[in-house]
């Protein structure tokens, strides 16, 4: 059963009429892993029953193409989170908010999947979604520009949210909502 | 309750993924410290006409997109005259090579442990004291007062 979230995107893309559709979905923020340095955390719509990056990741893991370069990104999620911290040196710029792989100086291998995300803090990241990135700019990219637009959005509200933390924990996270 | 593929997939996580990240990592952080040290080459640009190559070959060497070979390592080395691979073996010999000699009697050869350069002064241990390096270094950020001598391989007080 599809989740809420692309089914509206799936509406939105196929209908040849000009849907104006006001949905409110709201999304939280939900804790996805916390490593010496790093808490990730990741936006969950209300009806859903997976955060975005957990669906990126799921995603990455059914296609065997693009599974290798997911596991090698996957070990930079953990390096950073233990050794390195949410240094803005090793995520690549994306406008409002962040990617990982870090850039190809620091990785030293090309990976072409995008992982959008947005660094708080040095302690605190949060991961949305992404996919394999095969056009610039990103906006223009077929495979990520969708969720390239998500995390501007996303990042823009997070912003402006009151975050409560101490070192790799938001201590009030249970109150933290805003528009999918 | 869902399996969550973000744990899933870390554990797909193998050694090889590891030490290509990691060494790759390690060795251009290496490179850059030693280019901050050097008296002469500075920059990329500096290595890369040192080591008659252009610009963005050496790049490309230091961000993955051209294979490092052991030839290319090797050049870098020369022109920087800085060992940037330091295995275990090496490390042994080079921080041994501080333990100065300070005589000889019957099959031992006595040493003072230099660290740092400066000799630290320990307590006299009582002779015939048995451990390893690990537990010598228990005594190295105390205040003592008398050198010991310690036997060459590191593992015995000798007076």
């Amino acid at each position: 059963m599809p989740d809420c979230t692309s089914l509206l995107y799936f509406w939105g893309r196929k209908s040849t009429k000009k849907l104006n559709l006001k949905v409110n979905i709201f999304a939280t923020l939900v804790e996805v892993k916390r490593y010496v340095l790093v808490g990730y955390y990741s936006v969950k719509a209300e009806c859903n029953s997976r955060s975005e990056v957990d669906v990126f990741f799921k995603r990455m893991y059914e296609d065997p193409e693009l599974k290798d370069e997911a596991i090698r990104l996957r070990y930079w999620i953990t390096k950073i989170g233990n050794e390195i911290g949410g240094d803005p040196d090793y995520f690549r710029d994306e406008r409002l908010c962040n990617a990982f792989p870090p850039p190809i100086e620091i990785s030293h291998e090309y990976i072409g999947l995008r992982l959008y995300c947005y660094i708080i803090n040095e302690n605190l990241v949060v991961l949305y979604n992404g996919g394999k990135k095969i056009g610039n700019p990103a906006e223009k990219c077929p495979n990520v520009k969708h969720h390239f637009y998500n995390a501007q959005s996303w990042t823009k509200q997070i912003r402006e949210l009151e975050i409560e933390s101490n070192g790799t924990i938001i201590t009030n996270l249970k109150e933290l909502e805003f528009r999918y | 309750m869902e399996e969550s593929y973000f744990d899933k997939i870390e554990q797909d996580i193998k050694k090889e993924h590891t030490f290509f990240v990691d060494f790759g990592f390690d060795f251009a952080k290496q490179v850059k410290y030693v280019l901050s040290i050097h008296p002469t080459i500075k920059t990329q640009k500096d290595l890369a006409i040192a080591m008659g190559k252009r610009e963005s070959e050496i790049s490309k060497m230091l961000t993955g997109l051209h294979n490092l070979t052991l030839e290319s390592i090797s050049k870098m080395c020369g022109v920087l005259d800085y060992d940037l691979i330091l295995t275990d073996i090496k490390a042994q010999h080079k921080y041994n090579s501080h333990l100065v000699s300070v005589g000889a009697a019957e099959s031992h050869n006595y040493y003072i442990l230099n660290i740092n350069i400066t000799v630290q002064v320990y307590n006299v241990l009582p002779a015939g004291t048995v451990g390893g390096l690990d537990f010598l270094n228990e005594y190295l950020h105390s205040s003592f007062m008398q050198p010991i001598a310690i036997s060459s391989d590191g593992r015995q007080i000798l007076s």
